[in-house]
């Protein structure tokens, strides 16, 4: 085949516009630090990069559930706590209203503090979180219970998705706490006791000890059930966090490019161009002196 | 822009054909012009002045326009296709758990998403429905009645649609996922098909080359082959010339 000027030309002009292309991509791939910027560039790795995203943005999703729902939990946990010291103080007084020396004035001002208690354990019950009332259960709007101490919510969990397995209950209801069915109604053995100050009924006073010994009980277990679940949120939010980063480096793997390979691209393609416009004028040499 | 065709008749003038429709030919001239099917197809219709127009999209082969009307109502229209399923199926699937639930107001069997049908472009016209926008009580977290307004179980299911199996048996992330590799493939198979298409071009370019162009250097082998063989002939010429007044100087002595 005969080899012409034109064809000359044409030829060197083809090469060195694909070397400058490709000098540019690699230029823009080590400026940019992404290697597939759009699908193009390698559909396989931009169909894993889409996947990685969603399950990334779900991975947040959940991340963000567990922070949302950790400073109830957290309250929970405190305000259980609170109640089990209310019960603690409780003990006390009816192991002190139990002594046969006291008089029934000494009973009868121990039972104004256990009314005190009454209403403070009355007050930490109706606690409210962000969602409303803590201890009500799915009943946010409605205190968890009235003056007289009946519950008024219901044993219902909060739901919170924060993994990919079953969703987590978080939060405790008073019908966990306060007054269980089959166990312990805090504020009947509270009422009792303040019944038996009153009226000066020892022998009511020592039966109320084993009862507030109970609730006291009772509590103690429902703060270690909350502080269970804080525990889950955080060992939920660890593998969560981790596996967030194994996404983020999956997608730098797939879809981010190597700096290191990237430098050696663009300074050997800058190279190999500079070459190629050294060879192009010497094939392209106008003149012909160097040819004939 | 398309791909033309000119034809010489007998009288001497030239025919111009345009997609196999002939757009002058002699004193007659044709306009052509584009616009949309029923269907949205991109169509190439070719009309006299004043004239209804005749549609002659099925004879467009080449040329930038073909390529256009390719991507546009093959490429582009199997994406958007695949795309619209995909928010169908997906507000389908929300809208159905969504009605189970319960609102804060107690109401259940409200859909969270207005869509409309698979052939009106649901990625186009997917809205917040019109009984949840503005009315936040109406979002159905909770998964009972009893439950109302603190439960959350309805929230859990909608929020565990995002990796169940759509229509196509994939997830929603994973058919986005196919949707953009497929994008990507396509895009990648024209890149391919156009560097092909240009080196045949190139190599055709170069045949053509080969046949009516010059080469400086086999012009040069010439020159001096021709050179060589004008001095060979000169020292013909002139040897030649030395022997017959050679013998012409020993003829007259």
């Amino acid at each position: 085949m005969r080899v012409t000027e034109g064809m000359r030309y044409s030829q060197v002009l083809a090469n060195l516009g694909r070397i400058t292309s490709q000098h540019a991509d690699a230029s823009q791939q080590a400026s940019s630090g992404i290697r597939v910027g759009k699908p193009s560039d390698d559909p396989i790795a931009a169909a894993e990069l889409a996947r990685l995203r969603a399950s990334s943005s779900q991975t947040q999703t959940h991340l963000t559930a567990i922070n949302t729902v950790r400073g109830d939990a957290e309250l929970t946990e405190s305000t259980l706590g609170d109640a089990g010291d209310i019960f603690v103080r409780l003990k006390e007084i009816a192991l002190q209203a139990a002594n046969g020396n006291l008089s029934a004035d000494d009973r009868a001002t121990m039972g104004v503090e256990v009314e005190g208690l009454r209403s403070t354990l009355l007050s930490l019950a109706n606690t409210r979180g962000t969602r409303g009332y803590l201890f009500s259960g799915s009943q946010v709007d409605t205190p968890a219970f009235d003056t007289a101490a009946v519950f008024q919510g219901d044993d219902q969990a909060h739901l919170v998705p924060i993994g990919n397995s079953t969703p987590t209950a978080v939060g405790t209801s008073g019908a966990e706490a306060f007054v269980v069915a089959g166990g312990r109604n805090t504020f009947a053995d509270v009422d009792a006791l303040s019944a038996a100050l009153a009226s000066d009924d020892q022998s009511a006073i020592r039966a109320s000890i084993d009862a507030i010994g109970a609730s006291h009980a009772q509590l103690v277990n429902a703060r270690a059930r909350s502080g269970l679940i804080l525990s889950k949120l955080d060992a939920s939010e660890s593998v969560l966090t981790s596996l967030d980063t194994e996404q983020q480096k999956r997608a730098q793997t797939v879809g981010a490019a190597d700096p290191y390979e990237s430098y050696t691209r663009v300074t050997s393609l800058g190279q190999t161009l500079e070459r190629a416009i050294a060879v192009s004028k010497q094939l392209l040499d106008i003149g012909g002196s160097g040819r004939f | 822009l398309v791909d033309v065709r000119t034809i010489p008749d007998v009288k001497g003038s030239i025919i111009v054909q345009v997609s196999g429709a002939t757009l002058v030919d002699g004193v007659d001239t044709r306009k052509l012009s584009v616009d949309l099917a029923a269907d949205g197809s991109l169509r190439l219709l070719s009309a006299r002045e004043g004239d209804s127009p005749t549609e002659v999209t099925q004879f467009l082969s080449g040329g930038r326009l073909a390529g256009i009307k390719e991507a546009r109502d093959v490429d582009l229209f199997d994406v958007h296709e695949r795309f619209d399923q995909l928010v169908f199926d997906v507000a389908t699937s929300v809208n159905t758990q969504h009605a189970a639930g319960f609102g804060k107001d107690g109401l259940s069997g409200r859909n969270l998403f207005d869509v409309p049908a698979i052939t009106l472009g649901p990625a186009r016209g997917i809205a917040v429905s019109s009984q949840v926008a503005g009315n936040p009580d109406a979002i159905a977290a909770a998964e009972a009645a009893g439950s109302v307004p603190g439960g959350t179980g309805n929230a859990v299911a909608l929020a565990n649609l995002w990796n169940q199996p759509l229509s196509g048996g994939r997830s929603a992330a994973e058919t986005y996922g196919d949707i953009v590799g497929d994008i990507g493939q396509r895009k990648a198979a024209v890149a391919l098909a156009v560097d092909t298409q240009n080196a045949v071009k190139e190599q055709i370019q170069a045949m053509r080359e080969s046949v009516s162009g010059v080469s400086l250097d086999e012009e040069m082998v010439s020159l001096t082959k021709y050179q060589r063989a004008y001095e060979a002939a000169g020292k013909v010429l002139s040897t030649v010339d030395e022997l017959l007044q050679d013998l012409i100087n020993r003829v007259g002595r």
